[in-house]
């Protein structure tokens, strides 16, 4: 390389006068780096292991022990009296603790909740892992919303069990949800991305490397991580890679060029021999075996691709999507290469799933939908 | 990625808001880079905000401290292809831009001819021309490969100075 290449490259060399211009230039324009504000993180965060948690069982008992510790010697009848009350206090406590978690419908083999064997009719407890072996599967109610069916060898860790927030945070292995609730009243958190249930049913499968697949046999389920989500419908999956955004979702029954390709656009794999060794080359390869492979059923696809491309690919998957569901009224391709969200919409309300107030109830708690 | 990084990462995941300090002093320009090479810089500045708050939040999420950097800046990127959407157009590159009045009018012209530019190019010149970072620091934090960094900056240079020559009759 010539020696403003490097000076370009790592600033090393003979500097480039044009590239010394254009950073003069342009510096004032660098992060000012104001001071960053953070807001407290939940109490009831996920990511808390269960010894975590332990304190909040057992800081109950320590504040009586303090208060009997700092206050003045009393009678015996009041001490007596005292103990009593702490006692009490215990069992109600333990027998609130039990109700707390989904209970076990059915199981088989020898399922475990931490270190002992789970039977039917007894609870997983908000903060338990639930561990399955080669032989075991077990079936938990998930509040009155539906059921959750544990695959073998899975380990799930229920996070949250309460009325309008019930959540499982999934390590590895397999499961299949049934959910018949309010959109977000059940959430599942894989090691790449979060699964919020629409009402619907479907399969979460969670590989040793953290990625994850998501298969919907009913309804809807939204796939979010890094802020980029996936609306993945019935007989759609949507696949997912730690420290990716979420996948582009497509139909189960696309032709492989289409998921291959998505493969090779969405985390850069070498999906197919001779892929091109440089990541932007291989992103191009794969959009392009997407746009030439897919039918018209896989809009679904092509209009998520929208929001995921820029400039001269979005055009490109534009002319794919166009060329198989025409652009409705109102819907332009200026709009759409500039991004307007409105457009968006309306072009996804002509694609079949049903209107985008489905998926966009989502973001609005069931009471305020209910009274429209 | 060194030692003391993957221990900021692991610490910040727990909730030590002093650890998540150091990683937004590490790469809060990387971050603001991104933004800036999509929108205007006073959208950008808000935004990067935005981006280290929902990664503060969303810590828990990531399974693998190696992947920070290329994780964050995936969100980056994602926030400002939202803001994107819900924003009315930026005023398109004008061939018949004026002669630049001051120092900071250069710049917004310059940087919206970089803008103009392929995304692959606009990202990594503005990491490396604003916020001044080397290539091989663009690569280790972003999670791109060092070939394609100095790729994307040897050919963005090449169209860029190609553009402001046509735009100044150079």
């Amino acid at each position: 390389m010539a020696p403003d290449d490097d000076y370009l490259w790592d600033k090393r060399g003979t500097p480039d006068p044009e590239v010394e211009k254009l950073e003069r230039a342009l510096g004032s324009l660098a992060h000012p780096e104001r001071p960053l504000v953070l807001p407290e993180l939940p109490s009831a965060a996920p990511e808390l292991p269960p010894s975590a948690q332990a304190p909040d069982r057992w800081s109950f008992r320590r504040a009586w022990l303090e208060h009997w510790r700092t206050t003045p010697r009393t009678p015996a009848l009041a001490l007596a009296a005292a103990i009593v009350v702490v006692i009490a206090a215990t069992i109600v406590w333990q027998r609130i603790e039990s109700r707390r978690g989904w209970e076990v419908a059915s199981l088989e083999g020898a399922p475990r909740a931490g270190n002992r064997v789970l039977a039917p009719g007894e609870r997983l407890t908000q903060g338990q892992l639930l561990t399955t072996d080669a032989s075991s599967r077990a079936r938990l109610k998930v509040g009155d919303i539906g059921v959750v069916e544990v695959e073998p060898h899975s380990r799930v860790r229920l996070i949250a069990a309460a009325k309008d927030d019930q959540r499982l945070a999934m390590e590895i292995g397999g499961m299949r949800a049934i959910i018949v609730a309010p959109p977000r009243r059940f959430q599942v958190k894989t090691p790449s991305a979060l699964a919020v249930d629409l009402g619907c049913a479907y399969s979460l499968e969670v590989g040793p490397d953290g990625g994850s697949q998501l298969t919907v046999e009913i309804g809807w389920v939204s796939f979010e991580s890094g802020g980029r989500e996936s609306f993945v419908p019935a007989g759609a999956r949507c696949i997912t890679r730690p420290g990716f955004a979420p996948g582009t979702p497509c139909f189960t029954d696309a032709v492989a060029d289409v998921k291959n390709g998505l493969a090779m656009f969405d985390f850069g794999v070498a999906a197919v021999p001779g892929a091109p060794e440089d990541s932007v080359a291989r992103r191009m390869t794969g959009l392009a075996m997407v746009l030439q492979g897919a039918r018209k059923e896989d809009a679904l696809t092509l209009w998520h691709l929208l929001a995921r491309t820029h400039d001269d690919e979005r055009a490109q998957v534009y002319d794919a999507l166009a060329a198989r569901v025409p652009p409705p009224t109102g819907v332009t391709r200026e709009g759409i290469l500039r991004g307007d969200a409105t457009m968006l919409e309306h072009w996804w309300d002509a694609l079949g799933f049903g209107d985008t107030a489905t998926w966009r109830r989502w973001r609005r708690p069931w009471g305020e939908v209910a009274s429209r | 990625m060194s030692d003391d990084l993957a221990t900021q990462v692991v610490a910040a995941r727990g909730g030590d808001r002093a650890a998540f300090g150091q990683l937004y002093q590490r790469f809060g320009r990387m971050v603001h880079g991104i933004l800036l090479a999509h929108g205007p810089r006073e959208e950008a500045e808000d935004l990067v905000q935005e981006v280290f708050v929902r990664a503060w939040t969303q810590m828990g999420s990531l399974h693998e401290p190696a992947a920070f950097g290329g994780w964050l800046a995936r969100m980056a990127r994602n926030r400002a292809i939202d803001a994107l959407r819900t924003r009315r157009p930026m005023t398109p590159v004008d061939p018949e831009l004026p002669a630049a009045s001051s120092t900071h009018d250069e710049a917004i012209a310059v940087i919206q001819l970089v803008r103009a530019l392929p995304e692959s190019y606009r990202e990594t010149l503005v990491l490396r021309l604003v916020e001044g970072l080397s290539g091989p620091e663009i690569a280790e934090m972003t999670g791109m490969t060092p070939g394609s960094v100095r790729v994307n900056l040897h050919r963005g240079m090449a169209l860029l100075k190609e553009r402001m020559g046509a735009v100044h009759g150079a």
